[in-house]
């Protein structure tokens, strides 16, 4: 071989190596962080903002997404004024890229919900609804973010219950129109061939991702949220990714998208716990302290004519609010729900959530009288007085020569027995409608409004609370 | 609703969270009542896949879930 044969053959390997690495597929790399549930919670911010932005440092296509539920669970964020405001400035700063509207975030009504929704420099997506008899703008039904030459659908789904309506006070949904969350997500296959990735940005609880998959293989992920669900192992589907990341940003969900050329060739999911996460973002720390030093839970809201002095007095108040809330023939509060033992004076909002510290959701049934009778039979306590409140009637606990219990009478505002003949409608905490053990056809529906801030839209509407007090159960000796 | 605790069917009222079947599980099938909410909070509960679910999570018709009772 001649020295020219040698050069030929050193540059046709060169002109190899050229020609097989132009061939070679470009490998791009897509990162979504993930939270659900968060229920207006702040304290975790400064920490997925480092957990972000460290990533963003290292990564060109970072994504933070939220699968819905960002309001109620926090007053410091419920009662701000506007409400919600915090959470949706924290969420602008850290840069969350879409969420989905999950049942909760109709908590504040709809005139607010469109507030924040303008608030926010990210989109809000849901498909199953249709908002045009309402004052809510129709959201957008899926939002398809850029990386780079890929795009990724994300397609917002909230959950039903069995009224055909997410879990929110019905008021508070008034002219929209739902539709099954999983039938709707059946309506989007053709955003397969306008992203390279669907991703289902679901709140509709784990159960149902895991249907969406078996039934919808074209997706390739499904993050989750309302079930509260914490995936910490990855999990597939009928090969699709399905995950949750729990609630309150206790954890950090972390999808990583693979794809060569223009094909997406590897998804995996971690989960993150915040507290280990390693580092925290200065500035958000510091506004994460403005708003939880939030001056309006300070404010005082009413002022009570009268001090309430003990646990049955301020039961009569509560109770008084429960039934006037939703025109109930009957409230009920259990004692062992009530932490204070006297009020007076000025109240102010943080005055309620020490009273009731408890997060218990109002719950409406229809009750029979002896559904009634059972009720407060089986909440005697060892004395035989009942262990609840009630509003609107009064309580005869009969016993017999042996202080053995013979009957439970329960008489309206007017003195009358009630009737075997008819349901009475009555409002209670969730603790009792669970806890409470008492056999009754109607097992309830919650109210989708917590008992504290039924009181406290009470006092703000009435501003003098004058408690009339009034003995509401007695023992009769037979 | 029908939930199901440790596979024990229970009527729940609609809306209720883990939290909720957790109280008429331990207090309707298993007398026992838990005296706070905090520790409530503290039990590990899972789904039938076995994934941990919060005691503030949102419960759905026919959802099981599990619970270790030794408290």
């Amino acid at each position: 071989m001649n020295v020219n044969i040698y050069r030929k053959i050193i540059l046709l390997l060169i002109a190899g190596i050229f020609i097989f690495s132009g061939c070679e597929e470009q490998e791009t790399r897509v990162v979504i962080f993930h939270t659900n549930d968060s229920h207006s919670q702040l304290d975790h911010f400064p920490a997925l903002a480092w957990l972000v932005n460290n990533e963003r440092e290292m990564e060109e296509h970072v994504f933070l997404v939220s699968a819905g539920d960002i309001f109620s669970g926090n007053p410091v964020v419920d009662f701000y004024e506007p409400r919600g405001y915090p959470k949706i400035d924290l969420m602008n700063r850290v840069g969350y890229d879409v969420n989905t509207i999950g049942n909760h975030e109709f908590d504040y009504g709809l005139e607010v919900l469109a507030d924040r929704m303008q608030q926010a420099d990210f989109p809000f997506i849901l498909a199953n609804l249709n908002t045009a008899g309402s004052v809510l703008a129709q959201p957008d039904e899926y939002a398809i973010l850029r990386a780079g030459r890929h795009r990724i659908a994300f397609l917002g789904l909230v959950q039903l219950n069995d009224q055909g309506i997410p879990s929110a006070h019905p008021d508070n949904l008034t002219g929209i129109e739902f539709y099954p969350p999983v039938e709707t997500a059946g309506e989007y296959e053709f955003l397969t061939a306008r992203a390279d990735v669907v991703i289902g940005l679901t709140h509709h609880g784990f159960v149902s991702d895991t249907i969406m998959a078996a039934r919808y293989p074209w997706f390739d992920v499904i993050i989750g949220g309302h079930s509260h669900t914490l995936t910490l192992e990855p999990e597939e589907h009928n090969g699709v990714l399905v995950t949750q990341a729990g609630s309150n940003m206790r954890h950090i969900g972390k999808v990583t998208l693979v794809f060569r050329g223009r094909r997406l060739v590897e998804k995996s999911a971690e989960m993150i716990r915040t507290s280990d996460i390693q580092g925290s973002d200065n500035d958000i720390a510091a506004l994460v302290e403005y708003y939880n030093d939030n001056p309006v839970l300070n404010r005082v809201i009413g002022r009570l004519v009268r001090p309430l002095r003990n646990k049955d007095e301020i039961g009569i108040f509560v109770t008084d609010t429960y039934r006037e809330y939703g025109g109930f023939d009957f409230a009920f509060h259990n004692y062992g729900g009530i932490r204070v033992n006297s009020m007076e004076g000025d109240i102010r909002v943080n005055d309620i959530f020490r009273m009731d510290p408890f997060g218990n959701e109002l719950v409406s049934m229809n009750l029979s009288y002896g559904e009634l009778k059972r009720l407060i039979g089986n909440s005697l306590s060892s004395r035989n007085t009942p262990s609840v409140q009630i509003s609107g009637g009064t309580i005869e606990v009969h016993l017999n020569e042996d202080s053995s219990v013979n009957d439970v009478k329960i008489f309206d505002l007017a003195s009358r027995e009630l009737s075997n003949d008819r349901k009475y409608s009555v409002a209670m905490p969730s603790y009792m409608a669970s806890a409470f053990d008492f056999e009754r056809e109607d097992q309830g529906t919650g109210m989708g409004v917590i008992t504290a801030e039924v009181v406290i839209g009470h006092i703000e509407k009435v501003g003098d609370i004058e408690v009339t007090y009034n003995t509401r159960s007695r023992i009769v000796q037979n | 609703m029908k939930v199901f605790v440790n596979d024990t069917c229970l009527d729940l009222f609609e809306g209720a969270t883990v939290k909720d079947a957790l109280n008429k599980y331990f207090t309707a099938v298993l007398k026992k009542e838990i005296k706070t909410s905090g520790r409530i909070a503290d039990l590990i509960v899972s789904d039938n896949h076995g994934n941990r679910v919060m005691t503030d999570g949102s419960l759905s018709a026919d959802d099981h879930i599990y619970v270790d009772t030794g408290i």
